[in-house]
């Protein structure tokens, strides 16, 4: 029964992408659109058939025509439902990284072409909440669905429900679209107590140097009391915010995360405690470096080199697993 | 969830949709339902206030099972439509106080509109046809509000939309109404209780004429095809009377009897002609449709002499017209009668003579003994009945308020009293002839009516509602005479209200017909019984014989293909505004004229299998296709230039500029 059920789902979807090809952006049109009276819609048609047969044996002109209004009424509503969605035009944009276990937000855009309404319109990943958007002043519109995340790795939210039953409720139109987004989803911390004495080493033969010579490495979120010698102004001018320019110099130790550092671990696990190391680690103002197998990142401590091993533990032996 | 939840605002509008859908019921409602309303309506606004708590499953069981044992011992039939619509409205109440989701108030607004469909069964007036209309509107704007996002709250956009889609759907309902064959009743239904007969009933005593002259309610309209007959022609004949008690007339035998004396088919011209005596005599012919309003009586008004009827109508020996069912609901037929005719002018049977001259003997002694001297005195009936008419024109009065009548009633009136209305005036003169061994009868309908000159047909009220006689006479037949008017004439040459003193006119048809007496009144009177009429006319008489001849009339023919191809093409006409107005809502915004330059000269490089790539800047395409057509090279450039400058530089006077270079530019 199972079996049975799960090669209907399988080859529904196979269906699907056939009659709607995966793109970033998907103009809805009655090729993509689908359209069904709802179970209330159902009960409207059999009121409206309760309605004509009291006219019919009462003989009531006034009561038949009361049917016949509720059922072009029903017939209208089909056409204004299925407009609540066609002219539509719904774009992935960029989604943010979160630990698994958290939401993963898709920012999803929606645009009319035309000067129509679009009101009541609800978005749905198939693991997620959904999310109810009106398109009524403005042209264009941008919100943000999540969709649940359980591991780590790229989160795939499957095809986006988009559905409306406005005005009247009568009919449910929906459509499914695969927008082609995925979302990153890093490894869900483990609290796994101080980082091990082993994890600091010190670096060969160097000299301690203080800040201002040395290799540049990057730029991270000005705090109060840095030096304004470092501010990277050129970027400020851009409007990109107070950032430092970050020197990585020549300390006398640093920080690595490293695989061998939990013996005897799964390695799910591993990378949980590494993770929690790792955000802990960046609270500081310290250089870390990550070292996995096959894997070694060079200290730093910019924001971009924490997104950077954040990732690499997300994708961690995953690249594989994905491709199929 | 938001999706699920219920919009607060959509439950105001079902507050008010539901009252005003129930208001109409209120008159037939038993209390306690009443109350049950405000009680449930008053606890939903408290919730909806968020001072009080929803109901609890015990209190919601109790109210269910109270309306239940009010449904079963608060009607004494429990299979008729008030019981019905009861339980229905009781489910309505109960519904609003327990729902809790989207889809439940859909439910509760599904359930209005059949609400609204009973309160159709209740009255068809051109007012209560309004009422409903605002009904549906009003539930219509519940359920779009249902529908809509709880954040948003904008009551006008909701009223426009739900009266937008309430427009649009009118065509094609009005179309369902005409093409979809109208079926008679499927199932034996319970009818309405307590449905009051009305108008002329079949019996006759005195005072019976004089109360519905107070009446101003309408009994039948009138349309005619051929020119309106003169005011003093227009006898309405409904019942004759022949037997006579002393104080009450009533026809001869119940109608279940005199059955097999009707003739209900209407080419039996022969059978009337030569055994019954009607005899139309060309010249006068009148067309008319008579829409005659429920009198739950079984007979139709009609101009002596129908010759052609429709439908389960009859004719009786006695000429009066008959329906095979009571009139529970206004009746419209069409007739043919010829003014001039000649009924029973050869002989009257014997058994017909014995019942046009029976008489209580023991009543009324003085009138017998003085009509037999009269005859005596005239020497012959024709002379009696001038000389009788000619006392009603010198010494009667005619009046809405008589002295109350004794035991020999006739004697009285006619030799002391001296004042009285139509019934009076007719049953006298009837017993007077009679008295004289002369054949008479009692003939009670309508006369007259009056004109509206607005849509040209004539409506008759029940003030209208008269008694006159006829009698009979060898070589003749029988003759109506109208003894009221010999001491009224103005009551037949014009209207009830010509004929009476002062005093009496202000009793006439109740206050709405003492309003009538001011000019504009009565004019708007007339427009809104117009406007009521055609609205009958036109759309509550449309029954399954006028669509059908409507149809033939409009498609030639009945086959199902011609219906459904007409339907089909209708439907799409009245479909194709709605579906042409959304797709124009979604188009897109009309193209800048840049970007139309640009289009035109990508179109005129593509007649020469140039197309511009995806990504590809216009300079980068213009250079690709200098390469191809050196020829063009300089024009291609130019034009490159000036659209980037129109784009980048906002240049308007490169505009015009890069207009007449791609336009000039010929391949």
């Amino acid at each position: 029964m199972l079996g049975l059920k799960k090669y209907l789902q399988k080859s529904f979807l196979y269906w699907l992408s056939k009659r709607i090809p995966a793109g970033r952006s998907v103009a809805l049109n009655h090729r993509n659109i689908f359209i069904f009276p709802s179970k209330s819609g159902f009960v409207f048609l059999l009121i409206s058939v309760l309605v004509w047969l009291l006219g019919t044996n009462y003989q009531s002109n006034l009561a038949l025509l009361c049917a016949y209004f509720m059922f072009a009424i029903f017939v209208v509503g089909l056409h204004h439902t299925f407009s609540n969605l066609s002219g539509l035009t719904v774009t992935g944009l960029s989604s943010q990284a979160v630990f698994a276990g958290d939401d993963c937000g898709f920012d999803i855009q929606l645009q009319r072409a035309g000067s129509g309404n679009y009101e009541s319109i609800i978005l749905q990943w198939p693991q997620g909440r959904a999310q109810l958007v009106n398109l009524q002043k403005d042209s264009k519109l941008q919100t943000r669905v999540f969709c649940k995340t359980t591991k780590r790795g790229y989160c795939y939210p499957g095809r986006l429900l988009i559905e409306s039953y406005y005005p009247l409720g009568l009919f449910r139109c929906w459509t499914h679209l695969d927008l082609k987004v995925k979302g990153l989803v890093y490894p869900a911390p483990i609290n796994a107590g101080p980082l091990p004495k082993d994890a600091l080493s010190l670096r060969e033969g160097g000299a301690v140097a203080t800040d201002g010579g040395e290799d540049f490495i990057g730029l991270k979120n000005y705090q109060h009391g840095h030096s304004l010698k470092h501010i990277a102004w050129k970027q400020y001018a851009r409007g990109q915010g107070m950032l430092l320019k970050d020197y990585c110099d020549y300390r006398s130790h640093q920080l690595w995360l490293q695989w061998e550092a939990l013996p005897g671990m799964a390695r799910e696990a591993r990378l949980a405690r590494l993770c929690y190391w790792l955000l802990q680690v960046s609270k500081t103002e310290e250089c870390y470096g990550l070292r996995l197998p096959k894997v070694e990142i060079q200290p730093n401590s910019s924001l971009q080199h924490k997104l950077k091993v954040l990732q690499a533990l997300a994708l961690f032996e995953l690249e594989t697993d994905n491709a199929d | 969830m938001l999706i699920k939840q219920m919009p607060r605002q959509s439950l105001f509008w079902v507050f008010v949709a539901q009252t005003i859908v129930i208001a109409p019921h209120l008159t037939h409602l038993p209390e306690w339902i009443i109350l049950t309303w405000l009680l449930i309506l008053g606890w939903r606004i408290q919730m909806y206030r968020g001072l009080w708590r929803s109901p609890k499953p015990i209190e919601k069981v109790a109210l269910v099972a109270l309306c239940g044992v009010g449904l079963l011992f608060g009607y004494s039939r429990l299979f008729a439509l008030e019981p019905m619509v009861g339980l229905l409205v009781a489910a309505f109440l109960l519904k609003l106080l327990e729902m809790q989701q989207r889809k439940e108030l859909l439910l509760v607004i599904f359930i209005g509109f059949f609400v609204t469909a009973t309160q159709f069964l209740f009255s068809i007036t051109l007012a209560a046809t309004v009422y409903g209309v605002i009904s549906l509107l009003l539930l219509l704007v519940a359920l779009v509000s249902a529908n809509q996002d709880v954040r948003i709250d904008n009551s006008h956009a909701t009223v426009r939309k739900a009266a937008g889609l309430m427009i649009q759907s009118l065509p094609l309902m009005l179309l369902l109404f005409i093409f979809i064959p109208k079926l008679g009743s499927l199932w034996n239904v319970p009818s309405l209780k307590n449905a009051a007969k009305t108008g002329v009933s079949n019996s006759m005593s005195p005072g019976d004429f004089s109360r519905l002259g107070l009446s101003n309610e309408v009994a039948f309209r009138v349309t005619f095809d051929s020119e309106l007959p003169r005011q003093s022609q227009l006898y309405w004949r409904g019942l004759v009377f022949s037997n006579f008690d002393g104080r009450r007339w009533s026809p001869i035998s119940d109608f279940s009897r005199i059955q097999d004396e009707v003739l209900w088919a209407v080419d039996n011209t022969e059978a009337r002609s030569n055994t019954w005596q009607m005899r139309p005599i060309p010249g006068r012919e009148t067309r008319y449709q008579v829409m005659l309003e429920a009198s739950q009586q079984s007979w139709l008004y009609s101009l002596p002499m129908p010759i052609e009827w429709k439908g389960a109508t009859g004719l009786s020996r006695d000429m009066t017209l008959l329906s095979k069912n009571p009139i529970t609901e206004r009746l419209t037929y069409e007739l043919v009668s010829t003014l001039n005719f000649e009924f029973e002018p050869e002989r009257l049977s014997s058994l017909g003579k014995f019942q046009a001259t029976q008489l209580p003997l023991d009543f009324n002694p003085k009138t017998q003994q003085l009509a037999l001297k009269w005859l005596r005195e005239e020497g012959s009936a024709k002379g009696l009945m001038e000389r009788i008419l000619r006392l009603y024109n010198d010494k009667f009065t005619y009046t809405l308020q008589p002295p109350t009548l004794g035991r020999h009633s006739v004697d009285e009136f006619l030799w002391t009293t001296q004042q009285g209305f139509c019934e009076h005036f007719a049953s006298s003169f009837v017993f007077f002839m009679r008295s004289a061994g002369v054949p008479a009868r009692v003939v009670v309908g309508y006369q007259g009516g009056e004109l509206n000159p607005l849509d040209n047909y004539l409506i008759v009220r029940q003030k209208d509602a008269h008694a006159w006689a006829e009698v009979w006479f060898q070589g003749q037949g029988w003759v109506r005479v109208d003894p009221t008017a010999a001491v009224a004439p103005e009551r037949i040459e014009h209207s009830l209200e010509a004929s009476l003193s002062s005093a009496d006119v202000g009793l006439v048809g109740g206050f709405m017909g003492r309003a009538g007496a001011f000019g504009w009144v009565k004019h708007l009177q007339l427009q809104w019984d117009a406007s009521n009429y055609r609205w009958q006319r036109w759309v509550l008489a449309f029954d399954r014989n006028r669509q059908n001849d409507f149809l033939k009339h409009l498609l030639g023919g009945l086959q199902p293909w011609r219906i459904t191809l007409a339907f089909i093409s209708v439907a799409a006409l009245c479909l194709a505004p709605i579906i042409l107005r959304l797709l124009w809502l979604q188009r897109p915004p009309p193209l800048s004229p840049v970007a139309r330059c640009l289009l035109r000269f990508e179109r005129k490089l593509k007649k020469l299998g140039l197309v511009r790539r995806k990504g590809e800047t216009l300079g980068n395409f213009a250079t690709r296709a200098a390469e191809h057509q050196p020829n063009y090279r300089e024009q291609f450039m130019l034009i490159a230039k000036l659209y980037e400058r129109v784009v980048y530089g906002e240049d308007n006077a490169g505009m015009a500029a890069l207009k007449i270079r791609v336009s000039n530019l010929k391949l």
